[in-house]
């Protein structure tokens, strides 16, 4: 055992039964998380593997802060093979919740799952020991079943992973979840399915050993009374309060006087005017249940909740007994952000409302989520549901689904915008019930299967960002080319909130400028919102900063959601973050000494091989036309009426966005017309073995 | 800190060293002293009526005590609060105190206890509280009991009266790790750290209320309550 790290690796062969342990510092350099998620698969699943086969492997993976102490720092990486992205590259989701840590308090910092039990089976994990379950009497039953099965056995305490109906009958679009609500999508759940694995269950009596306990509680009490704001660290209130010099209303800062927890045990509790500084109150900042669901929301409202460590309770807690009519469990509960309230955005004339104006949202999405999660379905940052109405309006399901398929989905509940009409739709998806069952095929095949054409990729409200079937996260609309780049290097939506963090702060454009020419080298690798200017070298500086910011927090772990801490609600401290803050924690947890820098090496490492991987698997080395420009059209050809880089649209430019790949790729040193890494750009970062392998394979360029 | 059950701490521990509700109740309205609060240590205030001036210091009303909503415990230092429904289950509580406490950061073997409560609630699996039900969940941690169960039960005179905590703490130098404490411990609350081999309870350092992100914790010293 290591400060910081657990120093175990678990390994589970499900054909054979084998569990062995073995030494997680062999694979320090990658410090953690997707670094040792792709330097496993990279290593040991090779090129061709499809995300069933028994080659292809799961692996969760932590890192030293997770787990720690540190805030938001309970998020785990899920790296696999895509289901529903073309070619099946590797791919990595992020759950939260409590799984993270305990994996740690268990004594492991990664569970390698190989191979393919013959017989549905449980992982039971009780610090070293470790079963293999026979999970006959849990195979079938949702995710909260699971749970209360497991927990019924094992105690309260235990934390599970597990797969739905989805994952277990491999719906492409499936989850993995812990603790009610905390969701590893990426189709992962089906990967797990397929496998035979329902769960995983940990009980963990360690702690996370830590090197300097006194400067981890420093940087605690600095960093939230400083530094930290409320959720996507947005810094300033949404309304105008007098110890704010700025507001903002799109700002997840929502506390105020006037707006209450109104369901609270007990009487209404006042979010309140909380200034900065008084770390007792931080957990009041963001109200997601009024900011997803509209202010209906509040008089359903318990309290917030959210992952093991973060004092940012994002997680909506609701209460409604008109949604409890639809299922017994379905009156309480809660989720954030899109899986919060995504679920009624498939009704064409909105959701019905039950008692007040607005509470339909509320409602609606309490079924939704419910059952959603229960069946371990994922919506692809809400892509499942675009591609529905999409298909809805284009009557492509009058024209794919057979007649009878057809005359039996209840339309009528659709229109109507009865929660009833959700519970049967994912009931078909969960299933795989009928030719509708394959929207959860994902963007890719439907566009194939059903033979969507170039209109569907065409939709700007559809909104798909790739060819290779991925939807837009914080793409061009934030920070123009920024966004776009990002968008195009993953292989699937990037999860990527380092740019849309400071985007969104709140703060006015003139600081988030002067931050960015402080960060990158010029105030114009900042673009204010759809009033953007041409590729420039500062936002390939940017561009690189906001994805090595992700991966580190992807491998130390923390939240990507919340961190990285840009800019602060402090005037005094002249709005300015601390960039430094991220490596502080790494030497108080761990004792070795690291800078901003360092471990902006390390994160260029773990990106070069994820670049290296996708490159060997796709046996290309031409990254450029083969995955990245891979942007839809509508990208470029929204907005007829205007022209790139004028005031009013975030229209982009084709040519120019040719330019923003070169600059990017010139920037991470990899080959500039092509887009791979080279030689020089992997040795720099370490990565000799994987050059020589490459060059091996014909895939290095000359 | 639950308040249904503590009623039953004499019966618990075979004496009846505590004053029942009935004595006690008007007394926290009349002369409230240290020494009067320490004789009700080792449960919660439920069934006493308890003062305005000290309500509206907590900022609750007696039907919140009475009903669990609110649960105070009285220590050595002063008034522990815990008001469940500000408590969002984060568990930074067990994380501060494992980290200052321990140099190593975990739940199982934290002071102050959410963890055993937060997916089913106070009463456990099937009990319909919790993350996976009514949302209702409290933080637990040590009574610093007037005769204290523990100490009786530990067999190296391990736990004692620490002059420095003002608390009734664990000495670790003595302690063996046997976990009679945490088994006669009617809420288990002393608990063994399975890698040092010892146990460890509340100390009353108030590193949990100081980073509750709620103000779910929050300890209320006697100086700001007796007159």
């Amino acid at each position: 055992m290591a400060n910081g790290w657990a120093g175990n690796i678990l390994r589970v062969n499900l054909s054979t039964g084998a569990i062995s342990v073995e030494d997680t510092l062999k694979y320090k350099a990658f410090i953690g998380g997707t670094g040792f998620g792709y330097k496993i698969m990279y290593d040991e699943v090779p090129p061709g593997t499809k995300p069933f086969d028994e080659a292809n492997k799961i692996i969760f993976a932590v890192g030293p802060l997770t787990g720690a102490g540190a805030p938001c720092s309970s998020r785990v990486d899920i790296v696999s093979l895509s289901t529903f992205t073309q070619d099946h590259l590797i791919v990595d989701a992020h759950m939260g919740g409590f799984f993270p840590a305990w994996m740690k308090y268990a004594g492991y910092d990664a569970i390698v799952i190989e191979g393919q039990s013959p017989k549905p089976v449980w992982l039971n994990i009780h610090d070293e020991k470790v079963s293999i379950e026979d999970a006959g009497y849990l195979w079938g039953k949702g995710t909260r079943a699971t749970n209360d099965e497991i927990c019924a056995q094992l105690g309260a305490e235990t934390v599970v992973a597990a797969i739905g109906q989805a994952g277990e009958n491999l719906v492409p679009l499936s989850a993995i979840l812990n603790s009610r609500n905390h969701a590893g999508g990426a189709g992962t759940g089906a990967v797990m399915g397929s496998k035979n694995l329902k769960a995983i269950a940990i009980r963990g009596t360690k702690g996370v050993l830590v090197s300097d306990r006194k400067a981890l509680k420093e940087l605690n009490d600095y960093t939230l009374t400083q530094l930290m704001g409320a959720n996507n660290n947005h810094v300033v209130p949404s309304t105008p309060q007098p110890w704010a010099e700025y507001s903002s209303p799109g700002s997840r800062w929502t506390a105020r006087k006037g707006l209450y927890w109104a369901a609270a045990e007990g009487g209404p509790i006042e979010t309140g005017e909380i200034p900065p500084g008084d770390q007792k109150t931080v957990g009041f900042r963001t109200m997601k249940t009024v900011f997803d669901l509209g202010p209906a929301a509040e008089k359903y409202t318990v309290k917030m909740s959210g992952c093991h460590s973060c004092p940012i309770r994002c997680m909506s807690q609701l209460k409604a007994p008109q949604a409890g009519k639809y299922h017994k469990d379905a009156g309480f509960g809660g989720n954030t952000c899109v899986a919060n309230f995504v679920h009624t955005t498939i009704f064409p004339k909105g959701p019905k409302d039950f008692d007040d104006k607005g509470d339909g949202r509320v409602i609606g999405n309490m079924v939704g989520l419910y059952h959603f999660d229960d069946y371990g379905l994922w919506c692809n940052y809400g892509q499942l549901h675009k591609d529905f109405t999409y298909c809805y309006k284009n009557n492509v399901f009058q024209r794919v689904l057979p007649e009878e398929e057809y005359k039996s989905i209840p339309w009528h509940l659709l229109e109507a915008g009865d929660p009833a009409f959700i519970q049967d739709f994912y009931h078909r998806l969960a299933y795989r019930i009928g030719e509708i069952s394959h929207l959860s095929d994902g963007s890719f095949v439907i566009a194939e299967r059903w033979k969507l054409g170039e209109k569907y990729w065409e939709d700007v409200e559809t909104k798909i960002w790739s060819r290779r079937g991925w939807p837009v996260h914080h793409a061009s609309e934030a920070n123009s080319q920024v966004g776009a780049l990002i968008n195009c290097l993953f292989n699937r939506d990037p999860m990527n909130h380092s740019h849309i963090n400071l985007i969104g702060s709140g703060l006015p454009i003139e600081i988030k400028k002067a931050v960015s020419g402080e960060l990158f080298g010029t105030p114009d690798a900042f673009d204010d919102v759809k009033n953007y200017t041409p590729m420039n070298e500062g936002k390939a500086r940017y561009t690189k900063w906001a994805i090595n910011r992700m991966t580190l927090h992807n491998a130390l772990t923390l939240c990507n959601w919340v961190w990285p801490m840009t800019v602060s609600p402090l005037k005094s401290r002249n709005y300015r973050g601390d960039m430094e803050l991220e490596a502080r924690y790494f030497t108080a947890v761990t004792g070795e000494p690291a800078t901003a820098e360092s471990l902006d090496l390390a994160c260029e490492r773990i990106f070069n091989l994820f670049r290296a991987y996708t490159v060997k698997c796709m046996n290309t080395m031409d990254m450029r036309r083969k995955h990245d420009d891979t942007i839809a059209p509508w990208v470029f050809d929204k907005d007829p009426n205007k022209t790139p880089f004028t005031k009013g649209t975030d229209k982009m430019e084709r040519a120019d966005m040719q330019k923003a790949f070169t600059l990017f790729y010139e920037e991470m040193g990899w080959h500039p017309a092509l887009g791979c890494p080279t030689r020089q750009s992997l040795e720099r970062v370490g990565l000799r073995d994987v050059a020589d392998d490459l060059a091996a394979h014909n895939l290095l360029p000359a | 800190m639950r308040n249904e059950g503590h009623n039953d701490d004499a019966a618990h521990r075979g004496g009846n060293a505590m004053t029942t509700p009935s004595a006690s109740a008007g007394l926290l309205e009349t002369e409230l002293t240290r020494q009067e609060f320490l004789r009700l240590s080792g449960r919660g205030l439920a069934g006493l009526a308890i003062a305005p001036s000290l309500l509206s210091l907590i900022g609750c009303t007696q039907e919140d005590v009475d009903s669990g909503r609110v649960a105070l415990t009285s220590t050595p230092k002063g008034v522990l609060v815990t008001q469940r429904a500000r408590c969002t289950g984060c568990h930074r509580c067990e994380t501060a105190c494992t980290t200052i406490n321990d140099g190593r950061v975990g739940s199982f073997f934290s002071r102050v206890k959410i963890h055993r409560h937060y997916f089913y609630g106070d009463d456990g699996p099937g009990s319909g509280g919790g993350l996976f039900g009514n949302l209702n969940y409290t933080t637990d941690t040590c009574r610093q009991c007037r005769e204290p169960a523990c100490m009786a039960a530990c067999p190296v005179n391990a736990i004692r009266w620490n002059e420095k905590y003002q608390a009734i703490s664990v000495d670790t130098e003595r302690c063996l790790g046997c976990s009679a404490c945490t088994s006669s411990c009617p809420w288990a609350m002393a608990t063994v750290n399975p890698e040092t081999q010892k146990s460890g309870k509340c100390i009353l350092c108030g590193e949990c209320a100081d980073v509750c992100p709620t103000g779910a914790l929050s300890i209320i010293e006697w100086k700001n309550i007796t007159t």
